[in-house]
C-alpha cells in the first residue's frame, strides 16, 4: 500500500554484494539465518552428530514435505499455484503427463490420435479405479473437461480447454474431442496444470464443497485428512494402476518460513523442502543427512518493457537494455550459480527450441552505441517490482547505470502488480517469471506476449501476432517450427519487449535416504518410478 | 452495570463497523485478487470473465452495500482462493491462536510482574539494572530474529525441541517464549515505573508511618493501585498477541489467525481478511471489556464513574 521509492545510489559492486547477501526471492528471515550461519553457527551446525530425530522415517513410512505454503483448495480446477499442483499430482491423474524431460507420456489415456483436423480421439486406460472403488470411465473425462469451462463452476482454468467445441463418448473407454479449429498441441494440454480428471459420479453426489472436504482421484495417493495450515495427510494408493508408491504416507506440512524449513530438514522433521533459498543450497548439499537436487525451471526470469512509455518506445533503447545486462554476474551473485543464460524466448524443454543459438551476449559498448543511435538523453526509466524482486532490479539498474541509463525503482505489492497487468498500466519496466504450461511456445511465448495475452498489451507487433495465430492451428511441425523460430527472433533480438535475464534452477533439499528427481514445471511426482527410499 | 454493558455493546458495534469499512475500502483500492488466482499464461479476457463471475466488477458502492447486507447476517462470504466460508477458515485458526496467546500472556505475566516488583523495590540496584537491561533487550530484539535463533539453538543444535508445527506441547514451547519475550519487556517496565511512582504517594508514607510491614505496604497498598495500568497493558498485549503473532506463526508454522490474514492480504482475499479483522476486533473489545470490569472491581472509583 505504501509505495517505496528506492533511488539508485550504490555502486554496482556494493549492490551485488548486498543483493547476494539478501538472496534473491527469499524471505528476509531466511537471509538472516544465512547471515547468521556465515557468522559461525554454520560450521557447528554441520559437525553436529547425524543422529536421526525420533520422528525420522524409516523406509516405506511417512514422507514429510515442508511446503512453502498451505494449499488453498484440493479442487484441481480451482488453483494453478504450485503447492496445490504438487498435491494434485498425488491425488489425481491427467490423460497424459510430462516426464522429467517434459516429454509427453501416457497417463489415464493409453493412446491418442487425430481422426480429422479437428477431432482428437483418446483411448482410456482400462481397469482404473477411483479411490472409492468406482471404475474410471469416459463419463468422468467428459464431466471434467466440461466443468473446466462451465461459467457456473467459476474455475480458474477455463481457458485450458476452451477450444473444445464438443465431446463425444464413443464407448466407456474411448472419447472424441471436437475442437473449434485444428489444435496440434491438444494432447499436451491434457498434461498441463488444471487437466486433472475428476470423478463425475462422486462429485455430483457430494457437491463442490463436499468434494473439497474429501476429494478422491485416481492418483498414486489417497486423501486422509487436512488440517488447514498444519498438515495434509495422504496415504499410498495400493491399487494404483502403475503399482503402489514406495512410501506409505505423504504429509504436507506447510512451513512458510524457509529458514525454518531448512532447519526441519536438518533435524529430520522434514524429508523434502521446496524453494530452497540459494544461500542455503551449499549447506544442504554438504549436510550429513541432506542432499540438494535441482533442475532448470521450464521458464525464465524476464524484464518486460511497456513499449508505449518513452524512452522505451524506441527499439534501440530496449535492445540496449538487453545488451547492458551482465547475466552471468546475476546468476553468480543472486542465484549462487544455480541458473543459466537464456538463448531464446522458447525454453529448452519446449518444442521448437533451437539449442544452436548462442547465449545472449553482454556488450556494454554496443549498448552505449545503440543509446546514441536512439538519441537517449538520460530520461528516467521506472522499474516497478515486488519486494522479493528488489535485489534483482537493483542489480540490473546498476548495470544499466554503467552505460548511462537512469532508473527509478518503485516497490509494489502483488495485488497492485496484478491490477497493473490487467490495466496494462506499468510505468516502464517490470520483472516477470513466465513459465511453460504445455511444453510448447504457444503456451508460454505467444499466450503471454501475443495480442490479448497476459502482457500482450505492452507492445504491438503485427508479424509476431500473425505468425502466432497461424502456428497455433498448423498441423505441420516444420511449418510451426519456422514460425516460432521467426517469432523468437522478433521478441528476443529485434523488438525486445521483454529482456530475458536467466533461467533459474529449482532447488530442493531432500533427506539422504530418498531418491527423487524434480520436475522442470515444479510438479511433485511421487510415483514409484520417480521416488524411492535407499539405504 | 447494565448501562455500562449497554454502552459497551453500542461502542463495540461502532468499532466493528468502522474497522470493517476501513478494511473494505483499503483492500479494494489497492489491488486485484483475480489475476493472482489465474494461471500465469491466462489471457486478459479470462481476467475480466472471472472478475465478473466473482462479482468484483460491480461498482465499489454496490459491493459495499452487498457487503454490509451480508455481515448484518454474520455472513462474510466465501474465500476467493479456497471457495470456503471465510468465517469458518478464520474460526478454524482461532483455537491455535488463542492457545498461543493465552499461554504466552500467562508466561509473560508470571515473569514480568515479579521482575517489575523486584526492580521497583530496589531501584538502581544491580538486580534492577540487570532486569531492565534484559527487558530492553527483549523489547528491541525483533521477533523473527529471536525465533530463528531459538530454532538454531534448541532444534538444530541441541535437538531437544521441534522446529515448528502444531499439536503437541513441545511444539508450543519455542513460539511461546518468542512471543512472551516481547510482552515481558513492556509489562515489566511498566510495572516497575508505576510501582515506583505509587511508592512515592502520600498514602504509602502514611501506611509506613502506621508501622505496617514493608511487605504489606508493597502488596496490599502499592501493588493494588499499580495493578490497574498493569492490567490495561496486559489487555492491550493480549489483543496484540491474538492477531499480531503472524511473524511467530510463520516462523514456527503455527496455524493461527495472523498468518492466514497476512497471507490473505497478499492475495487480496477480501472475505477472509474481513472476517479475520472482524474476529480480532471482537477479541480486542472483549478483552478490554474484561479489563474494564476487573479494573472496576479493583478500584471502586472506576465502578462508580
Amino acid at each position: 500500500m505504501t509505495m517505496n521509492m528506492i533511488r539508485i545510489s550504490m555502486s554496482r559492486r556494493r549492490l551485488l554484494r548486498h543483493a547476494a547477501l539478501l538472496g534473491l526471492g527469499t524471505p528476509l528471515v531466511a537471509n538472516l539465518l544465512a547471515a547468521c550461519a556465515r557468522g559461525g553457527l554454520r560450521e557447528e551446525a554441520q559437525v553436529s552428530s547425524p543422529t536421526p530425530s525420533p520422528e525420522a522415517i524409516g523406509p516405506t513410512e511417512s514422507l514429510i514435505w515442508a511446503s512453502s505454503y498451505d494449499p488453498a483448495t484440493l479442487d484441481p480446477q480451482m488453483s494453478t499455484a504450485y503447492v496445490e499442483v504438487g498435491v494434485y499430482d498425488m491425488l489425481y491423474d491427467g490423460l497424459t503427463q510430462f516426464d522429467n524431460d517434459m516429454k509427453l507420456r501416457p497417463n489415464l489415456a493409453t493412446e491418442w490420435k487425430m481422426l480429422n483436423d479437428t477431432t482428437w480421439q483418446f483411448k482410456l486406460r482400462p481397469d482404473v479405479k477411483w479411490h472409492n472403488g468406482d471404475p474410471f470411465t469416459a463419463e468422468d473425462v467428459k464431466f471434467t473437461i466440461e466443468r473446466s469451462f462451465d461459467p457456473n463452476a467459476k474455475t480458474v482454468i477455463a481457458t485450458v480447454f476452451n477450444m473444445v467445441k464438443s465431446i463425444e463418448i464413443v464407448d466407456e473407454l474411448t472419447i472424441n474431442f471436437i475442437t473449434a479449429a485444428p489444435d496440434p498441441i491438444f494432447p499436451k494440454r491434457h498434461a498441463s496444470w488444471g487437466s486433472y480428471i475428476m470423478p463425475a459420479r462422486y462429485f455430483q453426489e457430494v457437491g463442490a464443497e463436499g468434494f473439497n472436504k474429501h476429494p478422491i482421484g485416481t492418483g498414486p495417493f489417497k486423501f486422509v485428512e487436512w488440517i488447514k495450515d498444519d498438515r495434509l495427510v495422504l496415504d499410498a494408493n495400493t491399487d494404483y494402476w502403475e503399482g503402489p508408491p514406495n512410501v506409505r504416507r505423504v504429509i504436507v506440512r506447510p512451513t512458510p518460513e524457509r529458514a525454518s524449513a531448512v532447519a526441519a530438514l536438518q533435524t529430520g522433521e522434514a524429508h523434502l523442502i521446496d524453494e530452497v533459498p540459494p544461500d542455503h543450497a551449499e549447506k544442504i548439499a554438504v549436510g550429513p543427512n541432506t542432499k540438494l537436487v535441482h533442475v532448470p525451471y521450464a521458464g525464465y526470469q524476464v524484464l518486460i518493457c511497456n513499449t508505449h512509455v518513452p524512452p522505451l518506445d524506441k527499439v534501440e533503447v530496449r535492445q540496449a537494455l538487453s545488451f547492458a545486462v551482465d547475466r552471468q554476474s546475476l546468476i553468480d551473485n543472486l542465484l549462487r550459480g544455480y541458473g543459466k543464460i537464456p538463448r531464446s524466448s522458447i525454453v529448452p524443454t519446449d518444442a521448437f527450441y533451437n539449442p544452436d543459438l548462442p547465449p545472449l551476449p553482454y556488450d556494454p559498448e554496443h549498448a552505449m552505441q545503440l543509446l546514441r543511435q536512439a538519441n537517449y538523453q538520460g530520461e528516467v526509466i521506472i522499474i516497478e517490482a515486488l519486494e522479493r524482486e528488489i535485489p534483482l532490479v537493483q542489480a540490473v539498474a546498476a548495470m544499466w547505470a554503467e552505460v548511462g541509463i537512469r532508473t527509478e525503482i518503485r516497490q509494489i505489492e502483488p495485488a497492485v502488480r496484478a491490477q497493473k497487468i490487467r490495466d496494462n498500466a506499468f510505468l516502464g519496466v517490470f520483472p516477470a517469471g513466465p513459465g511453460s504450461s504445455v511444453g510448447d511456445p504457444d503456451g508460454m511465448m505467444f499466450r503471454t506476449m501475443g495480442r490479448g495475452g497476459l502482457w500482450g498489451g505492452v507492445w504491438d507487433n503485427e508479424e509476431f501476432n500473425r505468425l502466432g495465430e497461424e502456428a497455433r492451428h498448423l498441423l505441420n511441425e516444420d511449418e510451426r517450427r519456422k514460425r516460432y523460430q521467426r517469432m523468437d527472433q522478433i521478441i528476443t533480438y529485434e523488438a525486445v519487449p521483454w529482456i530475458l535475464l536467466y533461467q533459474r534452477e529449482l532447488l530442493y533439499g531432500i533427506a539422504k535416504f530418498i531418491q527423487w528427481a524434480p520436475h522442470p514445471q515444479l510438479r511433485m511426482n511421487f510415483r514409484n518410478w520417480n521416488l524411492s527410499i535407499i539405504g | 452495570m447494565t448501562r455500562f454493558l449497554l454502552r459497551r455493546v453500542l461502542r463495540t458495534i461502532v468499532v466493528l463497523w468502522g474497522v470493517s469499512t476501513i478494511v473494505f475500502v483499503v483492500l479494494r483500492l489497492s489491488g486485484d485478487p483475480v489475476a493472482l488466482l489465474l494461471p500465469p499464461d491466462a489471457p486478459r479476457s479470462e481476467l475480466l470473465r472471472l472478475r465478473k463471475a466473482l462479482g468484483l466488477d460491480a461498482p465499489l458502492w454496490l459491493q459495499y452495500v452487498r457487503f454490509l447486507a451480508r455481515i448484518a447476517h454474520a455472513d462474510f462470504g466465501e474465500s476467493l482462493r479456497s471457495r470456503e466460508s471465510a468465517m469458518r477458515l478464520i474460526m478454524d485458526r482461532l483455537g491455535p491462536s488463542l492457545e498461543l496467546a493465552v499461554v504466552s500472556i500467562i508466561l509473560a505475566v508470571t515473569i514480568a510482574v515479579p521482575v517489575g516488583i523486584l526492580s521497583a523495590t530496589r531501584p538502581n540496584s544491580f538486580q534492577d539494572l540487570a532486569a531492565m537491561m534484559f527487558a530492553l533487550l527483549g523489547q528491541s530484539t525483533p521477533t523473527f530474529f529471536l525465533g530463528i535463533v531459538l530454532i538454531l539453538i534448541f532444534s538444530v543444535q541441541l535437538r531437544i525441541l521441534p522446529t515448528g508445527g502444531y499439536g503437541s506441547w513441545t511444539q508450543l514451547i519455542l513460539p511461546t517464549i518468542t512471543l512472551a519475550a516481547w510482552a515481558v519487556a513492556s509489562i515489566a517496565r511498566l510495572t516497575r515505573s508505576i510501582l515506583l511512582e505509587t511508592l512515592h504517594e502520600d498514602y504509602i508514607r502514611t501506611a509506613r508511618a502506621k508501622g505496617l510491614a514493608e511487605r504489606v505496604v508493597l502488596l496490599r497498598h502499592a501493588l493494588r493501585n499499580a495493578l490497574i495500568p498493569i492490567l490495561n497493558i496486559i489487555g492491550i498485549n493480549f489483543g496484540a498477541l491474538l492477531g499480531g503473532a503472524f511473524v511467530v506463526e510463520t516462523i514456527f508454522s503455527w496455524p493461527g489467525i495472523g498468518r492466514l490474514i497476512v497471507q490473505s492480504v497478499y492475495n487480496r482475499d477480501y472475505p477472509v481478511v474481513q472476517a479475520g479483522v472482524f474476529v480480532i476486533a471482537v477479541g480486542f473489545v472483549l478483552v478490554n471489556t474484561v479489563v474494564d470490569v476487573l479494573s472496576g472491581i479493583l478500584d471502586p472509583r472506576i465502578r462508580q464513574a
